[in-house]
């Protein structure tokens, strides 16, 4: 027991301590001028709820946290299937071929796209070379929602696979020899006993999206907006921390409580 | 049920051979049992009857259909896993009802089907429990329920005893067998357990590095063994090295032994443990040797000779009450009567050289 001591005491002070500060400042009011008034208000959560343009950046990031998921779910599936019964030789190498993407921050990559993507970037430069209009990459959100995928494949690929390695090889051979084709045995025995994998790794994408920060900051431009860099830039280039820490907790509540309904419909639906 | 044919069978990965030319017919309603140690190529065998692994070589028929290019879903074939390989998302009763619903059944006959199939086994009412709320046997007879109630053409069942313990793997054998006789469906079972294989089989196969080495009942492989390897794998053997002479069997340290054996032949003579006997008092044609140790087994004796002339040998004997009052112990003078229709003489052209290799330490297990 005292080994637990010191994480708890990491957990307290780094993250509920600040988590409870600003929940405290979300209920102040903001006096332009004069930084932060202490008070005990719901007007910021009001102004939220209120203001199509807030309204609208949630609604910009659920649709794009519940695209991103489903993607990397139906892209990742496949692979970590594989990956899963791949000879014990090659399994390492594979799994170390998704896990490389991991070495290189979020930042760092979105700063290569924008290389890669621009308007005088790479792509467009070897389509004039080709002849080819320049198209637009940079700044969409088809740019952003590509990027996040990137992002998160890694992390539901290895998921699904360590869910997926756990179930025995025969269960699929004994369905395919009860007469079950291939795409019948997946859908009857290997999806269902993979789901509680599956749900861990839509979570962990659906999170991951709805707090993606430096990849719509970088991808999206001005005028895309996802709910993370509006909290920054409230906070940072507003100075109104008020406004700030209540969109902040706005996305905290609604991403916890998302994750879990889909915990629980899941549940119901797939049940043990 | 049907009839199954394996025309010409075989698997290599690269210049790796794993099965060869096997040829079987299997009749209807048989027991076959695919025997050998393990990395012969019965499993490889059983999987390609199955569907699972792609035959380089040959043909699969069962009954007058070539399934050979079909998909494991389409050859109308019961398994039944070492693993058992229930799905443990389903209750017994959906475990039991895959394979019909995939037949696209109506409900009421499912029902009704299962119902036959589970009290078969004799597992009526258990149901609705989950694979993990049985024991290892109650998983294993479901297994059979689930393969059996598809009605196959053929039952293939993957060393289906092994996972169980000792006490209750002798009980599911003897009820498999009946199961298997009194439904009259066509069997292929794999083992390496030859008690398991002799107590169920009609019919043994004995392979050896993806070859077939003898085809037979039990009793024509023990008492006919096509070669040293099937000798040592069917029931025990003393295997001694030597030619034949007009006199008999000259082993290599010059014990002759009246065997009527074809003058001039080298081979191995077979001589079973249980056959040799042991005796206080010299008689016709008996060997002199002496005790070497002596072990006491519950139901038997296991007692190695030392010939006169070196030749060692294991003698096996009854638990009987006279061989209680005999009570040989190491050291003892004996006299050893073989009878000459019990010693076999193994020519030695037939198997590879590794099975020479083995089992030169006489007896094997």
């Amino acid at each position: 027991m005292p080994l637990l001591v010191p994480a708890t005491l990491i957990v307290l002070v780094f993250l509920a301590a600040p988590l409870l500060i600003l929940l405290r400042y979300s209920f102040n009011r903001f006096v332009p001028g004069q930084f932060m008034v202490e008070a005990f208000t719901l007007e910021n959560y009001a102004k939220f709820f209120t203001d199509p343009y807030y309204f609208a950046v949630l609604r910009t990031t659920l649709l794009m946290s519940v695209g991103v998921t489903l993607a990397c779910i139906v892209l990742a599936f496949p692979l970590a299937q594989v990956i899963a019964r791949a000879s014990p030789r090659s399994k390492p190498m594979l799994i170390i071929l998704v896990i490389v993407p991991l070495f290189i921050g979020n930042a760092v990559r979105a700063a290569g796209w924008m290389v890669a993507f621009g308007q005088k970037g790479l792509v467009n430069t070897a389509l004039a070379g080709l002849g080819i209009q320049p198209v637009t990459l940079m700044y969409t959100p088809a740019a952003v929602f590509f990027g996040i995928i990137s992002v998160n494949l890694p992390y539901v690929v290895l998921t699904l696979q360590s869910v997926l390695e756990g179930i025995d090889a025969h269960l699929g051979e004994a369905s395919q020899s009860l007469g079950a084709g291939r795409f019948e045995t997946w859908r009857l025995v290997t999806l269902p006993l993979a789901m509680p994998g599956l749900i861990a790794a839509a979570v962990l994408s659906f999170i991951l999206t709805m707090n993606a920060y430096a990849t719509p900051l970088l991808l999206g431009g001005p005028q895309f907006q996802m709910m993370a860099p509006v909290v920054a830039t409230t906070i940072l280039s507003q100075n109104n921390w008020p406004f700030g820490a209540s969109i902040a907790f706005i996305l905290m509540v609604v991403t916890l409580c998302l994750t879990a309904a889909m915990n629980l419909i899941v549940a119901r639906r797939y049940g043990r | 049920m049907a009839t199954l044919r394996l025309d010409g069978l075989g698997k290599s990965y690269g210049d790796v051979t794993v099965v060869e030319n096997v040829s079987l017919d299997v009749a209807d309603g048989e027991f076959l049992v695919l025997l050998g140690p393990s990395g012969c190529g019965k499993t490889t065998t059983l999987r390609m009857i199955a569907g699972f692994v792609e035959a380089s070589a040959g043909r699969v028929l069962i009954g007058a259909r070539d399934v050979t290019g079909e998909p494991p879903y389409r050859r109308n074939i019961g398994l039944v896993f070492q693993s058992y390989a229930l799905f443990p998302h389903l209750t017994v009763f959906e475990n039991t009802a895959f394979g019909l619903r995939r037949r696209k059944i109506g409900e009421a006959e499912v029902k009704s089907r299962v119902e036959r199939a589970l009290a078969l086994v004799r597992l009526d009412g258990l149901a609705a429990r989950y694979p993990k709320q049985l024991s290892g046997g109650q998983q294993q007879r479901v297994a059979i329920a689930r393969a059996l109630v598809i009605e196959p053409d053929i039952l293939l069942l993957d060393e289906p005893l092994s996972n169980l313990d000792a006490q209750l793997r002798i009980e599911v054998r003897s009820e498999l067998r009946r199961l298997q006789k009194s439904l009259g469906i066509t069997t292929i079972m794999v083992t390496h357990d030859q008690e398991e294989a002799m107590s169920v089989a009609d019919r043994l196969v004995v392979l050896q590095s993806g070859r077939v080495q003898q085809v037979g009942s039990a009793l024509d492989l023990y008492l006919r063994p096509a070669n040293r390897f099937v000798a040592g794998f069917i029931g025990r053997g003393n295997f001694l090295e030597g030619v034949a002479l007009e006199a008999g069997f000259r082993s290599a340290q010059g014990t002759v032994f009246p065997c009527g054996a074809p003058a001039g032949s080298v081979g191995t003579l077979l001589l079973r443990p249980e056959h040799v006997g042991l005796h206080r008092q010299q008689g016709h044609g008996m060997f002199a040797g002496r005790i070497e140790s002596v072990r006491f087994l519950a139901s038997s004796f296991d007692i190695a000779v030392v010939l006169a002339a070196g030749d060692r040998l294991q003698a096996q004997l009854p638990a009987t009450p006279g061989a209680m009052r005999e009570n040989w112990q190491a050291g003892d003078e004996t006299f050893v009567a073989i009878d000459p229709a019990a010693m076999t003489l193994l020519q030695n052209d037939t198997g590879h050289a590794d099975l020479n290799s083995q089992n030169q330490k006489g007896v094997s297990p």
